[in-house]
């Protein structure tokens, strides 16, 4: 986002910021989320921070009927805000969708970390869109399998 | 409905409440737990027949700790944007909608809830009564 170095904006901004969401607890109860558009798993991690990174991918809904927005950022208009994202809409079928996100964020080097989270969004955002067209039905949740526990 | 992750079974080592000692004898001493710390206390010294006092060893195992009986962990929502977090994590946290949400707003979060296949433990709170009149 800025032309700080990254690892300088994390320190800075993982404490507190206003897209941190906590919630207190000791240990494992405490939680921390964080609201931000181009953070795939809204972790309050430096691998997925929004803020912090040259290089961000956001998946979103668009808007319009089933079409997904995939946006990375340009690392060399890190001062201009405005012309900050590299967008593309998606609203062709799951697996062309999954083939450009895969390139994009994968396999042309860009994140190739976050490849398989972008994907997994992906298919977040497209089954969420896909109910909200047809209604909530039982076909397209996940089966209530009952829990094999020991 | 999302199914969760979580596959071990949960445990509860003790269900029952740590009663403070003789808190049955005198109105003034509330059942609260506090630790006994007289010289003398049979409690303190855990003499046989006594009331047990809570320790360390009555946690639950750290894998199961702070889930509920339906195998998710809890996540406070006010608004659809703090539900949107769990996009991603529906299979370990479900929502609960904080109380003080109106009707209106209820029923928009568990509309996109469900959407996002996100459980929500108290998505019938607030519209039971309206329906029924």
């Amino acid at each position: 986002m800025a032309t700080v170095e990254g690892p300088l904006i994390w320190e800075i901004v993982k404490k507190n910021n206003c897209f941190l969401v906590k919630e207190f607890g000791r240990g494992t109860a405490s939680v921390r989320f964080s609201k931000e558009p181009n953070n795939l798993y809204n972790l309050n991690s430096f691998k997925h921070s929004g803020l912090a990174n040259k290089k961000t991918v956001s998946i979103q809904a668009d808007g319009k009927d089933n079409a997904v927005l995939l946006a990375t950022t340009k690392s060399k208009k890190q001062n201009k805000p405005a012309s900050l994202l590299h967008k593309s809409v998606l609203k062709k079928e799951f697996s062309r969708m999954a083939k450009v996100v895969a390139n994009q964020v994968g396999d042309n080097y860009y994140r190739p970390d976050l490849k398989k989270a972008a994907l997994a969004r992906l298919s977040a955002v497209h089954r969420s869109l896909k109910i909200a067209k047809s209604g909530v039905k039982k076909k397209n949740r996940q089966a209530t399998r009952v829990r094999g526990r020991k | 409905m999302a199914v969760p992750l979580l596959t071990k079974k949960i445990v509860k080592k003790r269900t029952k409440k740590f009663v403070r000692p003789q808190s049955d004898r005198k109105i003034s001493v509330k059942p609260s737990w506090r630790r006994p710390k007289g010289i003398d206390s049979r409690v303190r010294r855990k003499f046989k027949g006594c009331t047990l006092m809570p320790n360390i060893g009555y946690g639950s195992d750290k894998k199961t700790r702070h889930y509920l009986p339906n195998g998710f962990k809890k996540f406070l929502v006010h608004n659809v944007k703090e539900l949107e977090l769990l996009m991603m994590h529906n299979r370990t946290y479900c929502a609960e909608i904080a109380h003080n949400v109106s009707t209106r707003k209820r029923k928009e979060i568990v509309e996109r809830a469900s959407q996002l296949d996100v459980v929500v433990t108290n998505s019938l709170a607030r519209l039971r009564s309206q329906e029924d009149e």
